[in-house]
Parts: structure tokens; C-alpha cells; sequence
């Protein structure tokens, strides 16, 4: 058993590049709930979903839905680390910490440059529909809550970019909201108001034009990995999904607008949000069960939907731990306060994540080097990264140092 | 000349008509300005209506009063994040919900519509200042 491990171990090839590629992986590693049968959408769906979230380390794909002919649904595709572990092309049994520890030395690793594929050869845009859009006839929608004020993606990734900075590629923002669908070409954004969409969006207020957006459902598992990342204003996200996959990632140019889309994403969702209109939005059930306030928010207007032959939809189930976004939090905070905290601090060395929370560890060199104690580990909360947790950091060094002059002195 | 029918319909038929009804009205905020939209492979399993006004959606097999009715619910919240089991709250969503669930909304007082109030829940009002006409 043990050689068994070892020769896994040293399997470690490139990342699963495609969704689809993903779930063939994922399924054949028995790690996937495939079901057959009919459903509908509620509350068949939404009770598998539920069900599932009780049991850890269970997807599951959808086949068919009552209603939805030739459409499949998959749910909670990253809920466990051993399928995130298999993202990466690495063994579903390898350790947490392990896991982070690839994904922080790829971060750091070789930056390639974009690809771009011609519109027309992209998967992406296999199928296009700029007339008549219907997103309830497209997308096969379901109720994720009993509560909820409608049918929600929640793991949905919005390209836009800075208005005022357009000629630059790098302002070009790739990121993970919640949308609510709220009509035939309508989706309600669900925004913080410090996210990018958000400064994207006043930009274009200020000038009094439509902000052009392109919806991104079913990327590639690392692209939405990336997405709940926030990795700063001046660098872009496509570069960082590269870097992960140790190969330059493939993009398209919208059709009706300059944004650039992963182009093997499943379906794109292109529209504008029209400046000033706020609709209500909500409530939905988030991640620690408890419903979100209805608040006015932005609404995105699709003006054509492009998607691929057969295209998988894929969504989450939030509300009761552990979800996909558990996992998705857990190791975008660490890739993202192990580059805050590297650039700031080049003395750390490690960065790891605990597997019940997000709560994160780092440990010091400057303490390794103390007398060969062993590293003592900080917990901090995924809210307190920026100055405040940078300062800690500091001062957690500055003692470390003093202790090790100290015990210098006394020899 | 014709005789007006004047049978009394059947208890499904009363049922059908009954829920047709209803799907004409939104059960959040009582608005008509609902549209419909058909299951896309044309076989009417279902339909889902969405109220432009206030944006609720919902399709023709759930009960979609209940989703404001509901007496009797569970909700799981972490009590910390990273303790472990979540801790276990019960509801009575007719009553309490909608103040723990709108709170910076406005919602009638328990007992203010008293003889006229809907029995989907306490939203009345809650959506009247919302400008939505551009949809």
C-alpha cells in the first residue's frame, strides 16, 4: 500500500485543464454521484443538494432534469480537498497543507503569456443566441433554498473592466458573485460595494454609460478557484490562472463587446449593466444558513448567450457547511495572503491552511532559525488580512529576532 | 339559446383553478405584473413566473406560498466559524421570520392587517417604494 502511495505521489502531472475533463477525472476516481434519473428542480434538486452537503467530499452530476431535456447540472464539483487536490493534477490523499504548498510555489512560478482563440473556433461560443434570450429555457435553474426570492448561481464569474483605464489589459477584472435571475435576459448581481465590479460600475456612472459585462458559468476548475481570489487591482486574474496551470490560458473576445472570456468556459452570458438602475435582490440562504437582507442592487441586461454542445451548468449549494465555497475561500485566502504576505515580508517561508476552517498558519523563518525550535504557528481570521494583519506579522518577527539575539547573546 | 353552465366544477377542477389564480399574483409582494415562461423542451412540466416588481421568482410545482407561509422551520448557522457543529435554530416563519429576514425593511406590525392580511406571510408593503418600471 504504502509503494502504492509513493508512486501516486510522484504522479503529479498538469492541472485538468476543462470542466468536462475534470468530471471525467473526478468520476473515474469514484468521487463523483452521477444521477440518472429524472429530477426536478425542486425540490428533487434541491434536496440532493442538501443531502449531499451532510455527507463531505460528495459531487454530484445531474443527467437529466424534468423539463430540461439535453441539459446537465453539476453541484458542488470542489466541495472536498481531494477533488481540488485532483484539480491540480495531484493525488486526491495528499495532505492539505501539501496542497496549498503547490498552489503557493505555482503562484509564484513562471508567468506565461495569454492565448487567444478566434471567437469562432472557441468552445465557448459553439452555439450563440443573440435574438430572443431566455435564461430560464437556457439554463437549468433550481430553487437552492426553500427561502431563497428566487433561482440564484453561485458560483457565476463576471469579466469587466476599468472604464477610465481601458487601453490597459491589466485592468481587466475576472471575479466570483452571486447572480439571482430575474427575468428572461435579467440576472441580479449581488455586489458588497469593495469588490472590482463594483468600482467598475462607478467608473461608468460617473460617465453615464453602460458597463459592459460577460457572464462566465462552467470555467475551467482553476479559473473559478482563482476568481474568489482577491489578488490586488493591478494584476489581472488570467495571469494567475496560467501560472497555476503551468501553461498560458486560453481566452476569446466577446462578440459584442473587448472583454476577453476564458474560451472553454461553458456558457457566456454577455450583456452591460445599465447605469444607475438598482432592481431588489434577494434573499438568499448564505453560507452560515442565515438569509441575506433583500438590498438594491445592480442588474445585468444579456444581450446574447453563447454556450457549448451539451453545456454543463455549474452551480454550488450554500447554506450548511461544508460547501464548495469552503474550499474555494480556504485556499484563495492563502494563495492570496501568502503573495500579500511574501511581498511584504520575504522572510516567510510557509503558508498553510487549517482543513475545519479558514482559519490560516503561517510560519516564520525568522523562528526557524531560532536555537531550532520548532515553528510556532498563528491563527488569524480570512477577515483580518491587509495592514493590520501585515503589522502582526512584523511585530511576530521583530520578537522572534530579539528572542534569537538574546539567546545569541547568552552563548 | 344556449343554457349557461351552470354544474359546479369538480374539486381538482376548483383546485386548477384556484392555483391559475394565484400564479397571476406574486405571493412576496401581491403584485400582478407577473410573466410566465414555459419549460424549454415543450413539454409543460412546469412554468416559472417572475414578478417584475419586486423580482421574486418562482415555478409552477413548488408551492410557492409556502415559501413565505411555512410555519415551522430549521435554520443552521455556525455559531463561530470553526466550532464544530452548527448550532440548531427553529423558526415560525409566518411570524418571526420576516422581521429576522427584512429587517431594514418595512413590515407591518404583528396583527396591524388583522382581517385583511394575506395568508402569504407579513411582506405587504414591504416592496411599494421600489421603482422597477424600466423592466
Amino acid at each position: 500500500m504504502s509503494q502504492v502511495l509513493i508512486v501516486e505521489h510522484t504522479e503529479s502531472h498538469a492541472a485538468i485543464p476543462d470542466l468536462r475533463e475534470l468530471l471525467d477525472y473526478v468520476r473515474s476516481k469514484g468521487r463523483l454521484l452521477r444521477i440518472e434519473r429524472a429530477v426536478s428542480p425542486e425540490p428533487d434538486v434541491q434536496s440532493l443538494c442538501r443531502a449531499a452537503s451532510e455527507l463531505k467530499d460528495t459531487s454530484l452530476l445531474f443527467d437529466r432534469i424534468t423539463g430540461y431535456q439535453g441539459k446537465r447540472l453539476v453541484v458542488n464539483l470542489l466541495a472536498s480537498w481531494a477533488n481540488c487536490a485532483l484539480m491540480c493534477g495531484l493525488p486526491a490523499d495528499l495532505p492539505t497543507p501539501e496542497l496549498l504548498d503547490v498552489m503557493c510555489s505555482r503562484a509564484d512560478g513562471q508567468s506565461y503569456k495569454l492565448v487567444f482563440v478566434d471567437t469562432e473556433k472557441a468552445p465557448s461560443y459553439e452555439c450563440l443566441e443573440t435574438g430572443e434570450i431566455d435564461l430560464y429555457r437556457t439554463l437549468p435553474l433550481f430553487r437552492v433554498n426553500e427561502h431563497d426570492g428566487g433561482f440564484y448561481l453561485h458560483k457565476a464569474c463576471i469579466v469587466s473592466e476599468d472604464m477610465a483605464a481601458w487601453a490597459r489589459h491589466n485592468r481587466m477584472k475576472f471575479g466570483m458573485y452571486s447572480l439571482q435571475v430575474q427575468g428572461r435576459d435579467r440576472l441580479g448581481v449581488h455586489l458588497s460595494g469593495t469588490d472590482n465590479l463594483s468600482l467598475h460600475l462607478s467608473v461608468a456612472e460617473k460617465a453615464h454609460r453602460r458597463l459592459p459585462v460577460a457572464v462566465c458559468l462552467g470555467v475551467p476548475p482553476l479559473a473559478a478557484l482563482v476568481a474568489s481570489v482577491g489578488i490586488g487591482y493591478e494584476r489581472t486574474e488570467y495571469d494567475l490562472i496560467s501560472a497555476l496551470y503551468e501553461h498560458p490560458f486560453e481566452l476569446t473576445r466577446c462578440v459584442k463587446s473587448k472583454l476577453s472570456v476564458p474560451a472553454c468556459a461553458e456558457y457566456v452570458l454577455e450583456g452591460y449593466i445599465e447605469p444607475g438602475v438598482r432592481c431588489p435582490e434577494g434573499p438568499f440562504t448564505c453560507d452560515g444558513g442565515t438569509l441575506s437582507e433583500i438590498k438594491r442592487q445592480p442588474q445585468i441586461v444579456v444581450t446574447a448567450i453563447a454556450h457549448r454542445q451539451d453545456p454543463i451548468l455549474d452551480n454550488t449549494y450554500v447554506g450548511k457547511s461544508w460547501t464548495e465555497h469552503d474550499c474555494l475561500i480556504g485556499i484563495a485566502s492563502t494563495l492570496r495572503l501568502h503573495k500579500q504576505a511574501k511581498d511584504a515580508l520575504p522572510e516567510i517561508a510557509l503558508s498553510g491552511t487549517h482543513a475545519e476552517g479558514v482559519h490560516l498558519r503561517l510560519g516564520f523563518c525568522g523562528e526557524r532559525r531560532d536555537r531550532g525550535r520548532n515553528t510556532t504557528g498563528m491563527s488569524f481570521q480570512d477577515g483580518l488580512l491587509g495592514e493590520d494583519c501585515l503589522s502582526v506579522y512584523k511585530q511576530e518577527i521583530g520578537a522572534a529576532r530579539r528572542r534569537q539575539a538574546q539567546c545569541l547573546s547568552r552563548t | 339559446m344556449s343554457q349557461p353552465d351552470l354544474m359546479a366544477l369538480s374539486v381538482p377542477e376548483q383546485t386548477a383553478q384556484f392555483r391559475g389564480d394565484q400564479q397571476d399574483v406574486c405571493p412576496r409582494c401581491r403584485h400582478t405584473a407577473v410573466t410566465r415562461c414555459d419549460a424549454p423542451d415543450g413539454s409543460g412540466a412546469w412554468f416559472i413566473n417572475t414578478c417584475s416588481h419586486c423580482c421574486f421568482s418562482w415555478r409552477s410545482t413548488e408551492n410557492a406560498i409556502r415559501v413565505l407561509e411555512t410555519k415551522e422551520g430549521t435554520a443552521y448557522r455556525l455559531a463561530l466559524m470553526n466550532c464544530g457543529e452548527p448550532a440548531r435554530l427553529t423558526f415560525k416563519a409566518g411570524v418571526e421570520l420576516p422581521w429576522k429576514m427584512y429587517p431594514n425593511h418595512r413590515i407591518a406590525p404583528r396583527g396591524s392587517h388583522k382581517g385583511r392580511q394575506p395568508p402569504y406571510g407579513t411582506m405587504l408593503g414591504a416592496f411599494d417604494d421600489c421603482d422597477n418600471s424600466h423592466a
